[in-house]
């Protein structure tokens, strides 16, 4: 077995983040005294002293991490200190991803991911940044090249699709911490002249608005807005030039801009796939598919798109040549419209009980009162939203089965889902009632479907009589209930 | 399809373990809290109200609910008073069983089994030792088989 090492870049990798935070200021320090190398290594012998010892870390690590395959197995074997082999049946692998990040281009490397059922769910099980030849070698091995798929199906979603789709699936949240990042180690790095720049430029803005609306909520909206133009960006580059192909039991998707992926999803991995939707898509009729799949769309920033934003006619066409066997079923259990009180309640309260704590509020903290005001009128809105969303999904959820293939649909605050699961990926039934619900009679439906960590699916309020006398016609237990 | 039910030795066992952490708590709250009479004696009687409310009324309640069903296919677990659960799992989506037997506990109870699957688990709490070695021995031999 010849033992293969990963590119020596990766040693700047295994070096940690400490590296960069010292190594910057250190350059720095040897431009303001240009280029004096003894006045620099008398000032800063201790940081270089640091640095090199992190080097020579990352260095061991690099050199004892080894890695070669055939065809049964994938082997790696690290560590200097505490040695450890590890040993991959080829067969349980569920995703192996390509990584052509352009920082790595120079290097002629990339990186490639190998994730299976078991390990850890937010990381990839394994990692590895290797040559580009090791790559084609790889490739070559595991039957990955293009010529190795006969009677490709593919699909090309158009920009337009892709743009609507960064616009509507981007997460405010996470473009918030980037930027927050970006500010916070860019003024470490490289002094705080930057920081003082990004907040000189937010305070400007923020006081040209803040004569028509209170200073705290240009803020708080700038700061939304901001962090959620980012993340459409971030997903817009993240799926330009997507595409996906299927031949025979690999389904291979393509995407980037900057950064070049390509996953090879094993078909039979797949745990279940989920249509999506959002009120405003389906009166457009439009929606996207998406699956459940170790090692597909776990890293950050990512989704585990399969088909970006587009007609469900267009969904139907594409799953026939990607999914085929994936059908979706007729619902045969839903809630009664008499449900539609449980659905409505709890958004319904926050839109009551909302004004009356900011009336509160605002008697009691008169100096805040334009901004409770402010937040309270921007919080009702997404209640209202809510509101109306719930009463929709009291006509839409449900579940159905035809041909071992189940189809469940519900909502998550304001996402429809729909998911088509076959039974063997079904792991445990639950089925729930709170005091209220056993005197009505009708109960949720939690299915926990195959994951590496407990994913489940609720299925509110439907009928407990029939819900019961389903679930022993679908077989999926053998028992009377 | 075999029928188990909590052991109602590790209910009492419950119940009589926790009256003395019960006074401990009461005597140290009478203790640091003398100077303020009402505040201590509120927290003691909220302390009692807990222990009555838990111990001597949802506990016993949640033991007289819960059931486990086992078979050779399936493993059925119904439990709850005031939200009542029906959790059911193939025996073939088993990955492995984690056995907790904790010091005495033939003769305590206090015996739990955790069936774990690839995306769920389902826990059975309080077993006789009996019991949960039946039913690890029944899920050990299904798995084998399916193997």
């Amino acid at each position: 077995m010849e033992l293969k090492r990963q590119h020596p870049i990766k040693i700047i990798d295994y070096s940690s983040k400490s590296f960069w935070l010292l190594s910057i200021p250190l350059i720095r320090g040897l431009f303001y005294l240009q280029f004096d190398l003894w006045a620099w290594i008398q000032g800063a012998w201790f940081d270089i002293f640091v640095l090199l010892v992190i080097l020579i870390y990352g260095f061991f690590q690099w050199y004892f991490y080894t890695f070669d395959f055939d065809d049964l197995f994938f082997y790696i074997n690290k560590g200097f200190l505490f040695k450890s082999k590890i040993v991959l049946e080829r067969k349980k692998i569920t995703v192996i991803a390509v990584e052509k990040n352009f920082y790595l281009s120079p290097f002629r490397s990339g990186r490639v991911f190998i994730d299976t059922n078991s390990g850890t769910s937010h990381k990839s099980d394994f990692s590895l940044v290797v040559k580009n030849s090791e790559i084609r070698d790889f490739k070559i091995h595991y039957g990955l090249n293009n010529k190795d798929f006969p009677g490709k199906h593919s699909y090309y979603p158009s920009k337009l699709h892709l743009l609507y789709f960064s616009f509507l699936f981007s997460n405010t949240l996470s473009g918030v911490v980037f930027i927050s990042t970006l500010v916070y180690q860019g003024g470490k790095l490289l002094g705080k002249e930057l920081e003082l720049i990004f907040y000189d430029t937010f305070n400007q803005v923020t006081q040209f608005f803040s004569s028509v609306i209170p200073e705290a909520a240009v803020i708080i909206s700038l700061i939304i807005f901001c962090g959620w133009i980012l993340s459409v960006i971030i997903n817009l580059l993240r799926h330009w030039n997507f595409n996906v192909l299927r031949s025979g039991k690999n389904l291979i998707v393509n995407g980037g801009f900057l950064t070049k992926r390509t996953f090879y999803i094993n078909a039979k991995k797949i745990n279940y796939a989920d249509i999506r939707q959002s009120l405003v898509t389906i009166l457009f009729r439009l929606s996207s598919l998406n699956i459940h799949c170790s090692g597909y769309g776990k890293s950050k920033h990512s989704i585990a798109v399969i088909l970006p934003i587009t007609t469900n006619s267009q969904i139907s066409n594409a799953m026939k040549m990607l999914l085929p066997s994936y059908i979706i079923n007729k619902i045969s259990i839903n809630p009664t419209p008499s449900q539609i009180r449980r659905f409505a309640f709890m958004p319904f309260l926050a839109i009551i009980l909302l004004p009356v704590i900011s009336r509160y509020a605002i008697r009691y903290f008169t100096v805040w009162n334009d901004i409770i005001y402010f937040a309270a009128l921007f919080a009702i809105i997404p209640f209202v939203w809510l509101l109306i969303v719930n009463i929709v999904c009291c006509f839409t959820s449900g579940i159905g089965e035809q041909d071992n293939y189940f189809t469940l649909k519900y909502c998550t605050s304001f996402q429809f889902h729909t998911i088509l699961v076959h039974r063997d990926k079904i792991v445990k039934v639950k089925l729930s009632q709170n005091f209220f619900q056993q005197k009505s009679d009708n109960c949720n439906l939690i299915i926990f479907t195959t994951s590496e960590r407990g994913k489940y699916h609720t299925i509110k309020y439907l009928p407990y009589k029939k819900t019961k006398e389903f679930l022993i016609n679908a077989h999926i237990f053998s028992e009377q209930l | 399809m075999k029928r188990y039910k909590p052991s109602i030795t590790a209910l009492n066992i419950l119940i009589v373990l926790f009256i003395p952490i019960f006074l401990l708590l009461s005597f140290l709250t009478s203790y640091f809290l003398n100077a303020y009479p009402i505040i201590m004696w509120g927290i003691i009687l909220l302390f009692w109200a807990v222990y009555i409310i838990f111990f001597m009324i949802f506990l016993p309640l949640y033991f007289k609910n819960t059931v486990y069903h086992v078979s050779k296919e399936d493993v059925i677990k119904y439990s709850g008073f005031f939200i009542k659960s029906q959790q059911y799992m193939k025996v073939s989506s088993v990955q492995y069983v984690t056995k907790l037997f904790t010091p005495f506990s033939k003769y305590t109870g206090f015996n739990f089994l955790k069936l774990n699957a690839l995306g769920g688990d389902i826990v059975l709490l309080f077993l006789t030792k009996a019991d949960a070695e039946a039913i690890s021995s029944v899920i050990f031999s299904s798995i084998k088989n399916i193997i």
